[in-house]
């Protein structure tokens, strides 16, 4: 790689750039400041991400290749890198005012999410195994600090390590699959694997399964789900909100693009796995988060379900589906909106160093903050799927492209599982509107409520003209599907 | 300017439904019911006022256009996009909907005013409000909407309004019966509209006003389209009329929905929502005027309706339901003109209704309001002296409502009972006439009962009687010079020769473009002229007032001595017991059903709902087995991981 390739291609990474100078300007400053002023590095943070937002917009209507062919500057790397600078920013804003309240450090956990975000962004556009690697780690090591980030507390501990240990493994396999791949095809490169892939050979399907298994753990599907709700639930309010939106979208992206850039013959075979896994996914979600106590813990297992839900949209991608592959990007979006949402409301409904977890912590929520209490029944609307929400047309999409592409039986487990997911989403509000218990809110605060504020207004105003952010996510699906 | 027309009540409902009537005001805000109310009435009317200016202001564009180019579209977005089907939120501004716009609109702002008195102390104020202001909502997507989906979107929406505002007293659960009675009875119509619209979209492959309509009236189209396929579509959507505008046999609702507030009578009930039916039909003249059987289908339940109703009015004791029959025998009217091709007619006689009705509405009111919650006219008598205002302003809309030469509703009655006349449904005109009396009868009855003779008011209401408030007399003044002067914008062609003036029916040729007519050969000769059918109407009218002045004022004992002849006992009580149709009703449809309910509601609770437990505790079972997996120890995991994959890697391999 010649010394001009590398100044070109780093002149195209400016998003990435931008969000790990902020993290390493956070790092610096952090000890040069001192006191109270160390929260004002929040702003710092905030600048950093629009201006990755901002550059990243380059990448929605051009294509580059930077770094000799190791990244893929599309539209569909476009595409995700909102939904990551998107979720981390407003995961950013509801941390501040949640930090304070659990007496966290700020500085350093800001740019541990800037990282992570760096690292998915760089996994959306790999487009060979090494690139994907490297962001794979960069997005999941952070993640693991943060989940353990309030060392006071045991819970937020143990998730860390478990997170940690049973991450490793995934990477492992994951690397392991790499390697029998690279060892069948002598390449790394994702289109070179293409070419040369031959489903007689057991190296390419043994590497293949090992690697999307590496995804799926991730995605936190089954049968690789179960450290979803210990991990959900121990992490900090906020760093799972983050992991649950970005993170997620982070493996679909390049489950997607492993799958139709690298993998893409092995269908059949490869299709009916997936659909089992989809089916597994949702209904094990849906069932796991009837029997919650703690709301936190129920959100955690939702999010296995909506895993189950988004991957509905890859199995019709696979059949060959255009429009599925556009609904798994759109679900992808929408999800960001509405998950985030309900995560910060229970983030700014936690108090004195204690999160908001159980049903009973929010009761009253009504009579007391109305307001709160009409953006969380926004939010659990739309996760259950609700007319007008965001949530209502992701899930319309995802189920029209599974009809679609004649997988009748998963559109109506699909349906089934939705049916039963209003049953724990709407408990909630049982217990906000019409709780009789005797519950302390706390006062208000400016920087959450903003976030949520705009939460809400954009799961509801893109649930009614679902039309325009609709185009977006097929125009990314158009410009990456093989022809 | 269309869409914030229509936007403008919405705003407003939203502002008083979800700020004020939900008590969220007072948590955020506080402050005292004073400035609260205050509030919501300056919201409730200001909005209205909003959409009436706009639509005068659209109203005066459209007049100064062509009078064959007097549309004005604004589209908003796809509503709906789905294969060859595709709607389009798109509003349209011609004649026919402008007349209804403007009637909507300014009838609505004047009992929104007369609303803040007569609500002031009710304690849903801001409840009521946010229901009337949708309703306006619902009326203005339905009048302006430009496809078949968008009206039935309004007149589903008017329905709603209808319900809630009927039940507005819901405690009281005989009101709240009266306005499931109304909902359940629509739904029938709604049922034949929508089927209409089905047929519509099957046979024209759109439901876009112009697209349909285009074709319709395209005679190389119509060549291929069986006649009897028209008839029927007709006959759906004259079903779906039907129920909205309380024709027989649906009209039993009607009288029942008077259960709400009295301006909501007065607005809903006689002025705009039950006048949808004769708009959709004048708004699809196509169909009709190329379907003979839907004419004659479409008089004679009309000329029926007008008969039947008339003649229950007459004994009816309560104010509410007098006026209630009226409005059904008056929409008798206007379907006739509608049958018979008169569409000009038939929407002049709509506007011409919407001033009388609504003035007899609200003076009735006034005079309930005045008399602290009385409606039975027994009770009444002489209010004249104490109410001198509304007894004065009642009494214009009963002349104009009679029919009394140079009224509005001179005019409008003169037009129909010609337009019959000419078209040779000579049965129908004679109905009509009889009507015509019936109707001078039953007014003049409940005006000489209610404000004249001696006071029949007990002495303890009599202390507190009082004129009403400024807000509510200044509404009923307006009404009473719009119903004077109202039908001058419609003076018949053959009487405004007289004085000189060739064209004298601006509304008809403001009208005409509108809608879908052919040239009609005439029949019947012009025995009489139009003259004479002008006198013979007017005479039909003086004979019923002077039976009414007769028997009420003069000689109130030969009434009494009559009603002891068996004859007309019999005939007392069929007409007191409204021909007993309510019974009929029950036996038929309310009781079986009932039944059925009854049995299916067991059936439910045993076989289904037991079904659902079912599922529901299975549903818990396999969670509960599930979460045992979920043992939170990290080995455990970790082998279910391994297994995990073993299961994935196999599968793959082997299937290959």
């Amino acid at each position: 790689m010649s010394i001009s390739e590398i100044l070109r291609s780093t002149l195209l990474i400016g998003p990435e750039i931008s969000l790990i100078l902020t993290g390493i300007i956070l790092i610096i400053f952090d000890p040069l400041i001192n006191g109270k002023r160390k929260n004002e590095l929040f702003w710092i943070v905030l600048i950093g991400l629009v201006i990755a937002f901002l550059l990243n917009l380059e990448r929605l209507h051009t294509e580059a290749s930077a770094f000799s062919g190791a990244l893929s500057l599309d539209v569909f790397s476009g595409y995700f890198n909102v939904i990551f600078i998107i979720s981390s920013f407003f995961a950013v804003i509801l941390s501040r005012e949640y930090l304070i309240t659990m007496n966290l450090k700020s500085n350093e956990y800001y740019a541990l999410i800037l990282f992570s975000t760096s690292g998915m962004m760089m996994l959306s556009s790999a487009k060979e195994f090494m690139s994907i690697f490297l962001g794979f780690e960069i997005m999941s090591i952070s993640v693991y600090i943060l989940s353990g980030f309030n060392r006071e507390s045991i819970r937020s501990t143990e998730a860390g390590i478990k997170y940690l240990i049973l991450g490793g493994f995934s990477s492992a396999i994951l690397l392991y699959g790499i390697a029998l791949i690279y060892g069948a095809s002598g390449t790394i490169f994702l289109d070179e694997i293409t070419s040369k892939f031959d489903v007689q050979n057991p190296l390419y399907l043994a590497g293949s399964a090992l690697i999307i298994t590496g995804f799926i753990f991730k995605i936190g599907a089954f049968p690789l789900h179960q450290w979803v709700p210990d991990i959900y639930e121990g992490a900090p309010m906020t760093v799972t909100g983050f992991m649950s939106v970005g993170v997620k979208a982070a493996a679909f992206a390049i489950l997607l693009r492993v799958l139709l850039e690298g993998v893409y013959q092995m269908d059949a075979n490869l299709i009916y796995v997936l659909w089992l896994i989809s089916a597994f996914t949702m209904t094990i979600g849906n069932l796991g988060a009837i029997v919650q106590k703690s709301i936190k813990r129920m959100l955690a297992y939702s999010s296995i379900a909506h895993a189950g839900y988004a991957l509905i949209g890859v199995v019709a991608t696979l059949r060959g589906e255009e429009i599925g592959l556009s609904s798994v990007l759109y679900y992808l979006f929408a999800y960001t909106f509405m998950n985030l949402g309900a995560f910060g409301v229970l983030a700014y409904l936690s108090r004195d160093g204690k999160e908001c977890d159980n049903y009973e912590d929010v009761s009253g929520l009504w009579s007391k903050k109305p307001l709160i209490a009409i953006a969380l029944s926004i939010f659990l609307f739309s996760l259950a799927g609700l007319p007008p929400t965001i949530g209502f047309f992701a899930k319309y999409r995802v189920f029209l492209s599974a009809i679609k592409a004649d997988f009748y039986w998963l559109a109506i487990i699909g349906i089934l599982n939705s049916v039963i997911s209003a049953y724990y989403y709407l408990r909630v509000l049982v217990y906000a509107y019409m709780g009789e218990e005797e519950v302390k809110f706390p006062s208000f605060k400016p920087a959450s409520a903003f976030a949520i504020t705009v939460l809400t207004i954009a799961t509801l105003i893109l649930g009614i003209f679902p039309f325009y952010s609709w185009d977006f996510a097929l125009k990314a699906a158009a410009s990456f599907l093989p022809n | 300017m269309l869409a914030w027309l229509v936007l403008a009540p919405l705003i407003g409902s939203v502002i008083n439904g979800l700020l004020f009537a939900s008590g969220f005001w007072k948590k955020l805000i506080g402050g005292d019911d004073r400035t609260e109310r205050r509030i919501v009435s300056f919201v409730g009317c200001g909005v209205i006022l909003i959409s009436a200016i706009l639509t005068s202001i659209l109203f005066f564009r459209l007049f100064s256009l062509d009078p064959i180019q007097r549309q004005i579209f604004e589209e908003l977005f796809v509503w709906i996009s789905s294969g060859d089907f595709s709607v389009k939120i798109e509003f349209l501004f011609d004649s026919l909907s402008c007349v209804m716009a403007l009637v909507v609109t300014w009838i609505s702002l004047i009992i929104h005013v007369f609303s803040i008195g007569y609500m002031h102390e009710d304690r849903s104020y801001s409840r009521y409000f946010a229901y009337l202001n949708i309703f306006v909502f619902f009326m203005l997507i339905l009048i302006l909407g430009n496809s078949f989906p968008l009206m039935f979107v309004g007149w589903e929406g008017v329905g709603l309004a209808s319900y809630l505002l009927i039940g507005f007293w819901y405690e009281d659960k005989e009101k709240a019966s009266a306005g499931r009675k109304a909902f359940v009875v629509n739904r029938i119509g709604d049922f034949g509209f929508i089927l209409g619209i089905f047929l519509i979209f099957f046979i024209f492959g759109s439901t876009n006003f112009q697209e349909v309509f285009g074709k319709a009236s395209d005679p190389s189209f119509m060549n291929v389209v069986p006649g009897v396929v028209i008839t029927i579509i007709a006959l759906l959507l004259f079903v779906g009329a039907v129920g909205k505008s309380a024709q027989f046999p649906l009209y039993v609702w009607l009288p029942d929905a008077m259960a709400g507030p009295i301006p909501v009578s007065a607005l809903i009930h006689a002025a705009t929502m039950v006048t949808a039916g004769a708009y959709m039909i004048a708004r699809c003249s196509v169909f009709y005027t190329q379907s003979h059987t839907a004419q004659i289908v479409v008089v004679s339940i009309a000329a029926f309706t007008a008969l039947l109703a008339a003649t229950i009015a007459i004994t009816q004791n309560d104010i509410k339901k007098v006026l209630a029959y009226s409005t059904i025998s008056q929409l008798g009217y206007m379907f006739m003109a509608l049958g018979v091709g008169a569409y000009a007619a038939g929407m002049f006689h709509l506007v011409t209704h919407a001033f009388f009705k609504a003035l007899l509405f609200l003076g009735s009111g006034s005079v309930i309001h005045a008399l602290g919650g009385e409606q039975d006219i027994r009770n009444m008598g002489g209010l004249r002296k104490f109410i001198p205002l509304t007894s004065f302003t009642f009494l214009i809309g009963t002349l104009a409502i009679t029919g009394i030469p140079f009224l509005s509703g001179f005019f409008s009655k003169d037009e129909i009972l010609g337009s019959l006349y000419e078209s040779g449904y000579v049965i129908h005109w004679i109905v009509a006439l009889m009507t015509v009396c019936l109707t001078a009868l039953y007014m003049i009855r409940l005006y000489i009962v209610t404000f004249e003779g001696r006071t029949r008011v007990s002495n303890n209401v009599k202390s507190h009687i009082h004129e009403s408030p400024l807000s509510m007399t200044i509404p009923l003044l307006i009404l009473a010079v719009l119903s004077i002067f109202g039908g001058y914008i419609g003076v018949p062609d053959f009487m405004g020769k007289v004085i000189g003036i060739a064209h004298s029916n601006v509304f008809k040729d403001f009208i005409m473009p509108s809608v879908f007519v052919k040239e009609t050969v005439t029949s019947v000769p012009h025995l009489f002229g139009h003259w004479s059918i002008t006198v013979l109407s007017i005479i039909s009218a003086f004979i019923g007032v002077l039976i009414a002045i007769y028997f009420y004022a003069i000689k109130p004992s030969i009434r009494e001595s009559l009603i002891k002849v068996p004859i007309f006992s019999f005939l007392y009580s069929f007409s007191y017991r409204k021909w007993f149709v309510d019974e009929a009703f029950d036996t038929i449809f309310v009781r079986p059903f009932n039944a059925l309910a009854v049995e299916s509601g067991k059936f439910d609770l045993k076989r289904i709902d037991g079904a659902v437990n079912g599922i529901s505790e299975v549903v818990v079972k396999a969670a509960t087995l599930m979460r045992s997996a979920q043992s939170g120890l990290l080995r455990l995991y970790a082998a279910f991981m391994a297994l995990g994959v073993l299961a994935i890697l196999l599968y793959i391999i082997y299937s290959a």
